[in-house]
């Protein structure tokens, strides 16, 4: 087996008295699509966090690339690819001076896939992002996290509170990345269906532990009822221990 | 808890409560003393000394600036930006603006109220003052100085900026007030009728300023900076790539941050050159108006340090996921902050140094700055009088420089507690100072301090280069700076306290004055430490 992207072991993370990370290990080969799911709080911004050396390992190892993202910053960002769910691109720059400040950071930059991307998108390049809707915003934080075309694509919830059109998009864009060999995405969601949709991968976390790490397909083989395939919902649900359906209204 | 009052008196008292505990240990301890003075033989200062100082002017300051920054909403909002600084989370409160504008006011004004009153009660005024003790004239000063913050703070500004001016020039004015009526013993009655009308006034002032945020009637003027940039992309000139990944992040720290710094000089600089007009047959004016004209870049930088010494570009101080994430080292992203605050005091001075003469020659002041020039030159001689000169400008240049970069140590760890704290010291240290002077003038202490005046210098050269030894092996270990740059770093410090200390040797060519003194400021004087510790401060932020 190739050497992992990404490789996380007996990572603990603690904030005050609440567990984000507990003893999380996990080896993830490149050339694959992981969605990592899990409710709100489970940890999953904390383990992209750590993988971007945002965070320093308080307990255990990370490495990306083989490298600590903390002690090795520019050698592990350089070759990765970002979009934050908080999407804090400058308010004041401009889609055009968004693509040039970026540009500068990285040698593989593609000049013509970021205005091929930026075209696909309807993006004016002198539009300040200040004024841009939040799928727009979404859609220029894609181009810069693309254009430069990343050998890992991190996504933090990209599809959080976009609508269907920008989550096409961004779907679209992973599709792409991984139409190039050897590239891989790594993208945290709590949307079950668009996990099932594009993830070879799927790792299920809740409450700073991993419960499930496996390839969607075996994920399907393992969970069956009555020869059927258990949607990923299911499997979800039933691993965490809450109920599948709507909670009711009061 | 019913009532909106009741819930806004909750916030402040929660928020702000280790103050407001603070404050009332204060003033616990302060009638204690005067308890034991009632019942003891304890004897409090009868005059106007450094006890009283310490005592009561000190703390009393500090605690009025702290009811200023908490009743404004001051350590919440971007005192540089053009929005107002009132929390917009309270504007879908179900209250009227009247009641968002009110409660904080009302609230302010009672705890400024009884400040003042528990501190002119309780306090050991000494017997001998130039005038009596108010009852109520500086409490009901407090109030004003108070209503016009948050009045200012509260309104928007068509620019960015702004509003750091008409806060310096609005208090400057107050304080201007409580002098002269000090000095000219104004009436207590005088005084009520000047200050009390002010307060509705600024109540007005400030409901409409909130009224006009809640609605986001904002009117935007930094329209013309963004067309000005737009034409200058239309001409070709913003469209060429970056040389390198440095000089991107230099050009975004210089579009974040480095035109304020001129700009402000720009706006005060004429008003203050106007005053020579009506200083021709004042000398001493002429060189007042001068001081503050030098003094003015390095005050408006400590100002705009505000902004500069943050890590991202919103209100928090943490580092923004988009700055963490440029494949840039901390070392590299804080050189760009360094060289964009040389360029923006650059720029600062080059407004400055061809203004001088321009406004001196044209006001017909050039002769009475000139005179002073030739007595100079006629005592020290020409060379050394125009060695001066320059050291002063030079010394002023990176002075300005200093101020904008030399809490970027603090600001760049992110830790909120840590800054407002060092903001808090920095704060009481500058209320400090006065009393401490006249302390070292007026008692024993001088001879002291002079005696261990060396030792002092010593001590702190000594403390100096143990910590920078300490913050270079921190970088090295971290990985944060080559063994080149750090002995690049280390050599370029040595070649300006060497330069610093040949143009003292030459300046001040007296057997008075021991080399090995002017070596230990010349060590002290050129800035080392708190510039390298700036790296590990965002390293810290950075990889949390």
């Amino acid at each position: 087996m190739a050497d992992p992207v990404i490789q996380l072991s007996s990572l603990s993370r603690r904030f005050g008295q609440k567990t984000a990370l507990d003893d999380v290990t996990l080896s993830l080969p490149r050339g694959v699509v992981y969605g990592l799911v899990g409710a709100n709080g489970a940890g999953k911004t904390t383990i992209i966090r750590h993988i971007l050396g945002l965070l320093r390992a308080a307990s255990g190892t990370v490495r990306v690339f083989g490298m600590d993202p903390v002690a090795e910053p520019v050698a592990v960002l350089s070759r990765v690819g970002y979009l934050s769910e908080e999407n804090d691109l400058p308010a004041w720059m401009s889609v055009g001076e968004l693509i040039r400040y970026t540009r500068a950071f990285y040698p593989t930059w593609d000049d013509g896939y970021a205005e091929e991307l930026r075209r696909a998108f309807g993006l004016d390049p002198s539009a300040r992002i200040r004024d841009l809707s939040r799928g727009q915003k979404a859609r220029a934080g894609l181009i810069v996290a693309l254009a430069h075309r990343p050998e890992l694509l991190v996504l933090d919830e990209p599809s959080s509170g976009l609508d269907p059109i920008v989550r096409r998009d961004i779907l679209g864009a992973v599709l792409r990345t991984i139409a190039h060999e050897g590239r891989t995405v790594f993208f945290s969601s709590h949307l079950l269906d668009e996990v099932e949709e594009v993830a070879d991968h799927v790792i299920i976390i809740s409450e700073g532990r991993i419960l499930l790490s496996a390839p969607l397909a075996e994920v399907r083989e393992r969970h069956r009822v009555d020869g059927e395939s258990l949607s990923l919902d299911a499997v979800f649900h039933a691993l965490v221990g809450t109920p599948a359906s709507p909670l009711p209204l009061g | 808890m019913r009532s909106p009052a009741a819930a806004f008196a909750w916030a402040f008292g929660r928020r702000h409560r280790f103050g407001f505990l603070a404050l009332g240990a204060y003033l616990s301890a302060l009638g204690v003393v005067r308890f034991l003075a009632l019942t003891t033989e304890l004897r409090l200062p009868t005059e106007w000394d450094v006890g009283f100082a310490f005592l009561v002017v000190v703390p009393g300051t500090v605690a009025l600036y702290w009811l200023i920054i908490a009743f404004t909403f001051g350590s919440e909002g971007n005192l540089a930006g053009r929005q107002s600084i009132y929390p917009p989370r309270q504007y879908t409160l179900p209250v009227t603006t009247t009641a968002l504008t009110a409660w904080p006011m009302l609230y302010g004004a009672a705890c400024v109220a009884l400040l003042w009153l528990a501190t002119r009660i309780v306090a050991p005024w000494p017997v001998n003052l130039p005038i009596a003790v108010p009852l109520l004239w500086p409490g009901l000063l407090g109030l004003v100085l108070l209503a016009w913050t948050q009045a200012i703070t509260w309104a928007s500004y068509p620019l960015p900026a702004m509003r750091v001016v008409v806060t310096v020039v609005g208090l400057t004015s107050v304080q201007v007030l409580s002098v002269l009526a000090i000095e000219l013993q104004a009436s207590e009655t005088l005084m009520v009728a000047l200050l009390a009308p002010q307060l509705p006034l600024a109540f007005l002032v400030a409901r409409h300023a909130v009224a006009r945020a809640r609605c986001g009637a904002v009117t935007d003027r930094s329209a013309v900076f963004e067309r000005i940039g737009a034409a200058l992309a239309r001409r070709g000139l913003n469209h060429k790539p970056f040389a390198n990944a440095g000089a991107a992040q230099f050009w975004l720290e210089w579009k974040r941050y480095g035109w304020s710094l001129p700009t402000l000089v720009a706006i005060v600089l004429p008003v203050e050159l106007l005053l020579l007009w009506a200083s021709r047959d004042a000398p001493a004016l002429v060189f007042t108006i001068l001081a503050i004209v030098a003094l003015t870049p390095p005050c408006l930088a400590s100002f705009t340090a505000i902004a500069v010494r943050k890590s991202g570009a919103g209100d928090d101080y943490g580092v923004s996921p988009f700055t963490a994430t440029r494949p840039l080292s901390s070392a590299a992203l804080v050189g760009a902050r360094l060289r964009m605050a040389v360029w923006s005091a650059a720029a600062a001075w080059v407004l400055v140094i061809p203004a001088v003469p321009i406004a001196l020659l044209l006001s017909d002041t050039w002769p009475i700055v000139a005179d002073r020039a030739r007595a100079v030159a006629g005592v020290v001689g020409t060379p050394r009088a125009i060695g001066f000169g320059a050291l002063v400008l030079a010394t002023l240049i990176l002075t300005t420089w200093r101020q904008m970069v030399q809490s970027l140590y603090l600001g760049l760890t992110g830790r909120t507690g840590l800054i407002r704290g060092s903001g808090l010291a920095m704060l009481c240290g500058i209320v400090a100072v006065g009393p401490l002077v006249e302390w070292a003038w007026t008692s024993g202490a001088r001879a002291w301090f002079w005696v261990g005046l060396f030792w002092t210098l010593g001590i702190i050269v000594a403390a100096r280069m143990l910590l920078a030894s300490w913050i270079a092996m921190r970088l090295h270990r971290d990985r944060l700076m080559s063994d080149r740059s750090l002995l690049a770093g280390a050599a370029l410090w040595l070649a300006a306290v060497a330069a610093v200390y040949a143009v003292l040797l030459w300046l001040f060519a007296t057997p008075i004055m021991p080399r090995f003194l002017l070596l230990l400021i010349a060590t002290v004087a050129v800035p080392f430490v708190r510039l390298s510790a700036a790296p590990l401060a965002l390293a810290w932020n950075r990889h949390r």
